[in-house]
């Protein structure tokens, strides 16, 4: 298990390095997509790497020339790092529109870094409308349109349905392992999961997937320890990998991370794509019945509920929220989850959290928060 | 010799209009009539034939900055537990609503909503108008109106269109059932032909800005925005308009400008800081410096409509008005108003929590200042939040940008 970790974390700590080596390998090009919304499948039914852009450690310098500093780490860091070449290996971008920075960054980078494939994926904001799914389906379409032209063949029905079987092998993968630790939890550390599914954001799926299996086969093997440590579960940091050492400070801390709803985590496999549907439909619908999105619209998924049921589930004794600094669609649904949180008696911390590590004072709160738990 | 400048009608006939519009949402709920919360831009026409009365939450939100209560506010929502980067807009009209506390009200309260109506121009709005949903426990039309993003190309804009007008169809088809009346399209024709003229007549009292002396500042469009966002499609606003209108054009006859001694002419970048437009209006007065023009009240004065095809126009103009692009296309935009207006310099306000109009805005000024010539200063600030405001930074800059402006003159 260690070795395929260190595999994987060598991938999520040096992504675009990683991606230049694959592509002198293989010859192959990458299309590097912002988070969430964007269709995976179809760039890699293109024989294209898709590959999530993710936040990355470093010193800003570049990107304060084009962006205010209250603009969120993901994106000001991405930037940066574009704007200082860290990111030549991409071929291509996809940038879905979830909120104004993402949307508006695209024009910004469109502006200096501009990439042989570039492309704005329009996502209604309302997810429960009678044009939601019809809509997304189209817009999809326009996507694959735009790649066949950038790849110069057609993408077939065939090529759509073997990558959404390779997906979604990926997916019920990832939902093992995630079982696992439900039954397990002392078995893993929260930086390794973390890890785990930051590299699948990154490695092709077929290579992901085999990787998986080997680590699933070696975890298994392991006999259950008995615990009375407090059970967490965490949420938020969209648009990013959780920082791991405040990942690891929870441990040291005591607690143990049952489960999670994070972006980098259960979030990104949770709905599996209909195999027996029409590739594009159920691509689109695959994201219109997701699990509640903090940038979308639809009256009758409700996050606070989602995450209560989640926790309930697993029987945490406890949440921890990271909200990364300036998110707005996070931040503007904390207050609700905060009520229904509080109402249902359960209890949680809320730390904003941009990529400056576990600061003295998240390291306090959370200490804090954790002996109360375990009381 | 100063010129004593003719009495503008035209205000007092504002303050009518004003005080009639409160008086009327006052007692909508005491005459049975239906009231609708709006955002400053969506699909009103189509409320106005169904005889809703309207609301406009930013509205709100910026007579709050003006009267200097919604810091007040926004210190409300951040008790429910709103982060201080959400959108000012939105803290001060949540946390008015959420503390059931309406004291520091400055236009005597708003009625409950029996419905909410608004396009997703930005995120922080439609998960805003959610929470308002969920509080009054009425429905949420949200009209997509799409970012017109730079990649587009003429037909997928178009497409965008097409599927705004679509939408506005099942709009229609939902305020019948909602208010069990049939939807009167000749109606809309009537109420889509005085929109028309009062956009019209909005763009053309923008564009008195052009003459030198400039007849009005920023400072005073942002003053008379009022009608065409909340009263659009009455004939009221016409007559507003066009008392506005010749009141400016009297001043261009007599060649008397909106300030003294106009030595500098200058465009405004971005939304209003409320709570500083008499503190800034007097700083650029100070420099001689008139803010001849803005992209910001140009949203208001689309003007490709057709009262024949209501539905379609309405549709464009949600799509198609002039903020709703990338960087290019607000550069494009930006650089004509400075060839037109005779623009010396730029104010480029970078409003924190609004993000929507933020970010990108530095390439954008810059683009401008590239292609013109313009030397450009950004000033940080927000639409009601007094609490991020800086006043001896914002004059130091001015002060610096006025003096380079000294210097190239």
């Amino acid at each position: 298990m260690k070795h395929t970790l260190k595999l994987l974390a060598n991938v999520t700590d040096f992504p675009y390095s990683w991606l230049k080596q694959w592509k002198e390998e293989t010859g192959r090009k990458v299309v590097g997509c912002f988070p969430m919304y964007v269709p995976e499948e179809i760039i890699h039914a293109a024989g294209l790497l898709p590959a999530v852009i993710l936040g990355q450690e470093h010193q800003i310098t570049l990107a304060d020339n084009y962006l205010q500093p209250y603009i969120c780490s993901p994106v000001r860091g991405s930037l940066d790092l574009s704007l200082k070449g860290g990111m030549d290996c991409l071929d291509g971008l996809v940038f879905p529109d979830i909120c104004e920075p993402v949307q508006m960054i695209s024009e910004v980078w469109n502006v200096h870094q501009p990439t042989s494939f570039f492309y704005n994926l329009m996502v209604p904001a309302n997810t429960s409308a009678n044009y939601s799914l019809s809509r997304l389906t189209q817009e999809f379409s326009r996507l694959k349109t735009a790649l066949e032209k950038f790849v110069g063949r057609a993408i077939t029905q065939k090529n759509l349905k073997d990558s959404i079987a390779i997906y979604n092998e990926h997916r019920r993968l990832l939902h093992r392992l995630y079982q696992l630790r439900r039954e397990h939890p002392e078995q893993f550390k929260a930086r390794d999961i973390a890890i785990v599914v930051a590299s699948s954001m990154l490695m092709p799926k077929e290579e992901h997937n085999r990787l998986l299996g080997q680590l699933l086969g070696e975890a298994a093997a392991k006999a259950p320890a008995s615990t009375k440590r407090a059970r967490l579960v965490i949420s938020g940091s969209f648009c990013d990998i959780p920082e791991v050492d405040i990942l690891d400070l929870v441990e040291e801390s005591g607690a143990l991370v049952v489960d999670d709803d994070l972006y980098v985590g259960r979030r990104y496999f949770q709905t599996l794509v209909n195999e027996q549907e029409e590739p594009l439909v159920a691509l689109a619908r695959r994201y219109i019945e997701d699990v509640p999105c903090p940038t979308k619209y639809h009256p009758d998924k409700d996050w606070a509920e989602y995450l209560l049921r989640l926790c309930q589930e697993v029987k945490a004794d406890g949440v921890l929220i990271m909200l990364i600094k300036y998110c707005e669609p996070h931040a503007l649904d904390y207050p609700r989850i905060k009520q229904h949180l509080s109402q249902a008696s359960l209890p949680h911390l809320l730390i904003e959290t941009d990529r400056s590590g576990a600061t003295g004072q998240i390291r306090t709160r959370l200490q804090a928060f954790i002996e109360m738990l375990q009381g | 010799m100063t010129v004593q400048a003719p009495t503008m009608k035209s205000r007092d006939i504002l303050k009518d209009l004003t005080a009639n519009y409160r008086q009327q949402v006052k007692e909508a709920p005491l005459q049975g009539r239906r009231v609708a919360w709006c955002s400053g831009i969506s699909p009103i026409d189509l409320l106005k034939v169904m005889d809703f009365t309207l609301v406009f939450p930013e509205n709100y939100a910026a007579t709050c900055g003006a009267r200097k209560v919604a810091t007040k506010n926004c210190e409300r929502a951040e008790s429910f537990g709103y982060s201080t980067d959400v959108c000012s807009y939105a803290r001060n009209g949540l946390g008015a609503v959420l503390s059931g506390d309406l004291e520091h009200d400055p236009v005597g309260g708003l009625p409950r909503p029996d419905l909410l109506l608004i396009n997703n121009y930005c995120m922080p709005i439609v998960k805003w108008f959610e929470e308002l949903s969920r509080f009054y426990k009425v429905p949420l039309i949200i009209l997509e109106q799409a970012f017109r993003h730079d990649s587009l190309n003429p037909q997928e804009n178009e497409e965008l269109v097409r599927q705004a007008a679509q939408q506005l169809k099942d709009i229609v088809a939902f305020l019948e059932e909602f208010t069990g009346t049939r939807f009167d399209y000749d109606r809309l024709q009537e109420s889509v032909a005085i929109s028309l003229k009062c956009n019209q007549l909005w763009r053309e009292v923008l564009e008195m800005g052009k003459h030198i002396p400039a007849p009005f500042t920023c400072f005073d469009y942002f003053n008379s925005l009022f009608p065409i966002m909340c009263l659009k499609g009455e004939p009221s606003t016409v007559s507003y308009y066009q008392q506005l209108k010749s009141d400016l054009a009297e001043r261009v006859s007599r060649k008397i400008g909106a300030i003294p001694q106009e030595k500098y002419r200058l465009y405004w970048d971005n939304i209003p800081i409320w709570f500083k437009l008499r503190e800034l209006s007097q700083k650029f007065t100070s420099y001689n410096a008139s803010l001849v023009t803005g992209i910001y009240p140009f949203a208001w004065a689309f003007t490709d409509l057709d009262p024949k095809q209501p539905l379609e126009g309405i549709a464009r103009n949600m799509v198609c008005y002039a903020t709703n692009t990338g960087i290019k296309g607000r550069a494009d935009f930006i650089t004509k108003l400075v060839q037109d207006f005779s623009v010396d310099g730029l104010v480029a306000q970078s409003s924190r929590s609004c993000r929507f109009m933020n970010i990108g805005q530095y390439d954008i000024i810059n683009l401008v200042t590239k292609r013109t010539g313009c030397p450009a200063v950004f000033i940080e600030g927000d639409m009601c939040d007094e609490r991020v405001y800086s006043e001896s930074e914002v004059d130091s800059k001015i002060d610096a940008f006025m003096e380079l402006l000294a210097q190239r003159k």
